[in-house]
């Protein structure tokens, strides 16, 4: 529908979904096989006011889902004696959705330049995020592994935020930017280990108490710097790019503030193509340029028996445990394309 | 313009509503679930003696004539609808592990043949009159090595047999003594008795004792249990875990009892969280004096005592002189216990008037003490106090079980639920009294068959059975 300004597009889409796995595992596994299905009414709503020929605002909802992936649902086990933990499958995953409302300023100078500005707000029912779990899936004795990671839905998660998009040339030369913030929640139980002997004794006590934290994965601060050249003439196209993203929570833990965190991080690459003749192309990338590591900590004081465990390795025992470093150094990539 | 923000609208309800539907987005599954067959049919054809193990088939009748084991690292399996007839004062002695898995629909017995109950209230009751207490068998013996004692919807009937000069040893007693209905021995092992039934033991019901162990007693109906003395639920050191939504009517001494005695290097404090039980007419054919009639804290147990509803037993809560003062039990441990009482000896002995005791009044109980302890009432050493305030002051409203007791029947009179309904009125002043901000201890692993079922909170309404229909399933 179309009136002269404002275009209205609405929908409906639905999805059946219907997943199968088999394994080989014996008879007496529980889950050996297994059918998920579901079936999904989306909805969609796209409102697009043209202010001019330059510029648009744009309104939309829109209703998703994403599915779990195919590994996750399956009810493997891999022991620790590779990784540092044990981890599994997760058949009873249920599946994601979000109700997504965006809206959006649009400008486009002219040529490929534009300007692209929006606030957006999700709700997503049952994000997938991988903890630990001290049970195995197939039911049974854990033996003595009390921490498989486990994929597994916590609740419901918010997020809401804005993005900036630019992107400008001269010439044969070009930027593109962007940046994107998102502030995202997601309240689930956590355990909380206390000793109090009036309560207990014997032991210690646990206590189910709430947190909220961030979704796992999701960056608050995301952006890329891209600058370009491009000329379609000589067939030479090549790019540097800068992407910058925030700390994250790397890891749920089922503990109360234990999350692993993963560090802010940079990184630039560069790539480019060069047509040699008419139908060989040369290309190369070079990744990580800055040789960026990434951190992994836990946002807790290294603390042992009441004193700062001051060990070489930790470096800032006061604030954090440091858990982990990737490190992944410069990568090479160039090969010769012939298309037809 | 007008037009189309109208459809806008419309299409945005359309939305909502499409969202609003349930089954939209509900993932469904159907996953793979490995059913083990049962282990070993056990045959009915012929009486078991002897050492036993497999399955007890679904629906049978089984007679056991001598007393049967079921050895270290075995396990006995018993069906829904099963039924075990002991013969020639037989016990079930269980060294390895026991599943007595029955559902409401088909529950097992564990039992006897050719008794008659006698369960309507008849005045001037007279218990050695009772076949309840005929102690027909040894009951189920849980040995030092029993790793699993699980029991659900299971009936135990007619247990409190002499135990014999090759059974005494397993329970520390002597071949005079009378057996339990359930005793439990390991503190390495669990044991769980859920939505089952004790009806007419000679002693105790059920006693965790020896080096303890890990429970989970959830509603669970108890009726006339010990003859002349016995409690029901009998805790030595040891022994921690929950018990909750339980019914108790007409038992001799207390219903629920925790005492650290018998503890030992490596042996855990005692231990209970005793929260949701209704107790009715305890205490009555106790022989002996000062004893409890209701729940009885004594010799450093520990524990929590929430939302239990005591009608007619003849002591209150009683906490002995050795609960340690101040530093556990009296930190907010009990309260929010409802007492009823018919009489004034009852009143009298709701804060037990007996050497040791040292209940701390607490506000929260219903009625609140304050309301007909006087001023100067002193709980250590405690003194006698007129309760006439007391009596028949908050009636708990019960569907079907009038109080004052009518009939002229005395407290001692009703030893059994027969035809009364303990459920509460809509009206009833438990509803809504609760205490819930604590937690069960949680000490048996949670599995439809192998553990617990699930672990109920503390009920919001005071006593076994909640008016929302959760807590005991008896009624």
């Amino acid at each position: 529908m179309a009136t002269s300004k404002l275009q209205v597009l609405g929908g409906v889409r639905i999805e059946y979904t219907n997943q199968h796995y088999n394994t080989a595992a014996p008879e007496t596994y529980n889950l050996k096989y297994g059918r998920i299905w579901y079936t999904d009414v989306l909805p969609s709503l796209h409102l697009k006011y043209e202010i001019n020929k330059k510029q648009n605002i744009r309104l939309s909802y829109f209703n998703s889902l994403v599915r779990p992936g195919f590994f996750e649902i399956t009810p493997y086990y891999l022991d620790a004696t590779e990784d540092q933990y044990a981890a599994q499958g997760n058949p009873t995953l249920k599946h994601t959705t979000a109700d997504n409302f965006d809206l959006r300023y649009e400008l486009f100078p002219g040529g490929a330049d534009q300007v692209l500005a929006g606030v957006f707000y999700k709700k997503i029912d049952n994000p997938i995020e991988t903890s630990f779990y001290n049970k195995l899936i197939t039911g049974g004795n854990s033996g003595t592994s009390t921490a498989i990671l486990t994929p597994q839905n916590f609740g419901n998660a918010t997020n809401y935020g804005f993005e900036l998009v630019a992107t400008k040339y001269f010439g044969k030369f070009g930027i593109n930017a962007n940046y994107t913030y998102t502030h995202s929640a997601i309240t689930t139980n956590k355990n909380y280990l206390f000793y109090d002997t009036t309560l207990n004794p014997n032991r210690g006590n646990t206590k189910v108490i709430d947190q909220t934290r961030p979704m796992q994965g999701q960056a608050n601060h995301i952006a890329n710097v891209s600058l370009l050249v491009k000329d379609p003439k000589i067939g030479l196209d090549v790019q540097l790019a800068f992407v910058y993203t925030g700390e994250k929570l790397a890891q749920v833990s089922s503990y109360y503030e234990l999350d692993t965190w993963q560090s802010p991080y940079s990184q630039l690459d560069f790539s480019f193509e060069k047509r040699i003749i008419k139908h060989l192309t040369f290309y190369g990338k070079i990744n990580n340029l800055t040789n960026s590591k990434t951190r992994f900590f836990v946002k807790q004081p290294y603390v042992l028996e009441n004193t700062l465990n001051r060990i070489p390795g930790q470096d800032d025992p006061e604030n954090s445990i440091f858990v982990q470093r990737d490190v992944y150094k410069l990568s090479f990539l160039a090969g010769l394309r012939f298309k037809l | 313009m007008k037009k189309a923000l109208h459809l806008i609208f419309i299409l945005f309800g359309l939305i909502a509503l499409l969202n609003g539907c349930k089954k939209n987005h509900e993932d469904q599954y159907d996953l793979y679930k490995y059913i083990p067959p049962p282990p070993k049919p056990i045959s009915d054809a012929t009486p078991l003696c002897g050492s036993i193990s497999g399955t007890m088939l679904a629906g049978k009748t089984y007679t056991v004539s001598c007393d049967i084991y079921v050895n270290p690292g075995d396990s006995l399996i018993i069906e829904p609808g099963v039924r075990v007839n002991f013969q020639n004062s037989a016990g079930l002695i269980v060294q390895g592990n026991l599943f007595s898995l029955g559902t409401a629909v088909n529950p097992i017995y564990l039992s006897v043949s050719g008794q008659t109950k006698t369960d309507a209230p008849s005045i001037n009751y007279i218990a050695s009159k009772d076949s309840a207490f005929a102690g027909k068998w040894k009951g189920v013996i849980g040995d030092k090595t029993c790793k699993y004692l699980i029991l659900k919807w299971t009936h135990i009937e007619y247990a409190g047999a002499l135990l014999g000069n090759s059974v005494a040893p397993l329970l520390g007693l002597a071949a005079t003594d009378n057996s339990y209905g359930i005793f439990f021995s390991n503190s390495a092992g669990y044991f769980v008795f859920e939505d089952s039934w004790i009806y007419g033991t000679v002693d105790d019901a059920i006693r965790v004792a020896g080096s303890g162990g890990k429970f989970a007693i959830f509603r669970n109906t108890f009726e006339k249990c010990g003859k002349t003395g016995g409690d029901v639920l009998n805790v030595k050191a040891g022994g921690t875990g929950d018990m909750a939504y339980n019914l108790f009517i007409g038992n001799a001494t207390n219903a629920l009892k925790a005492s650290n005695a018998g503890s030992a290097p490596g042996i855990e404090n005692c231990n209970v969280h005793i929260y949701n039980n209704t107790l009715i007419n305890g205490g009555w054919r106790q022989t002996k004096s000062g004893r409890g009639g209701s729940i009885n804290f004594e010799k450093l147990a520990y524990g929590k005592c929430f939302n239990n509803l005591m009608v007619n037993c003849r002591w209150g809560l009683r906490l002995s002189s050795d609960i340690p003062d101040t530093s556990y039990l009296y930190n907010k441990n009990y309260g929010y216990n409802f007492y009823w009482a018919d009489s004034l000896s009852v009143a009298n002995q709701i804060f037990p008037y007996t050497p040791g005791a040292v209940t701390k009044p607490v506000a929260t109980d219903i009625p609140n003490p304050a309301s007909y302890l006087p001023a100067n009432y002193a709980y250590t050493p405690c003194v006698a106090y007129n309760g006439a305030p007391a009596v028949q002051a908050v009636d708990p409203q019960f569907f079907n079980y009038t109080l004052p007791v009518t009939g002229g029947y005395r407290m001692q009179d009703i030893t059994a639920v027969n035809n009364f309904k303990l459920t509460l009125k809509a009206t009833s002043p438990c509803i809504g009294k609760g205490f819930t901000n604590f937690t069960p201890l949680q000490l048996v692993p949670v599995d439809a068959k192998y553990g617990v079922s699930f672990y109920p909170p503390p009920g919001k309404d005071i006593g076994c059975f909640q008016f929302d229909g959760s807590g005991n399933q008896h009624y």
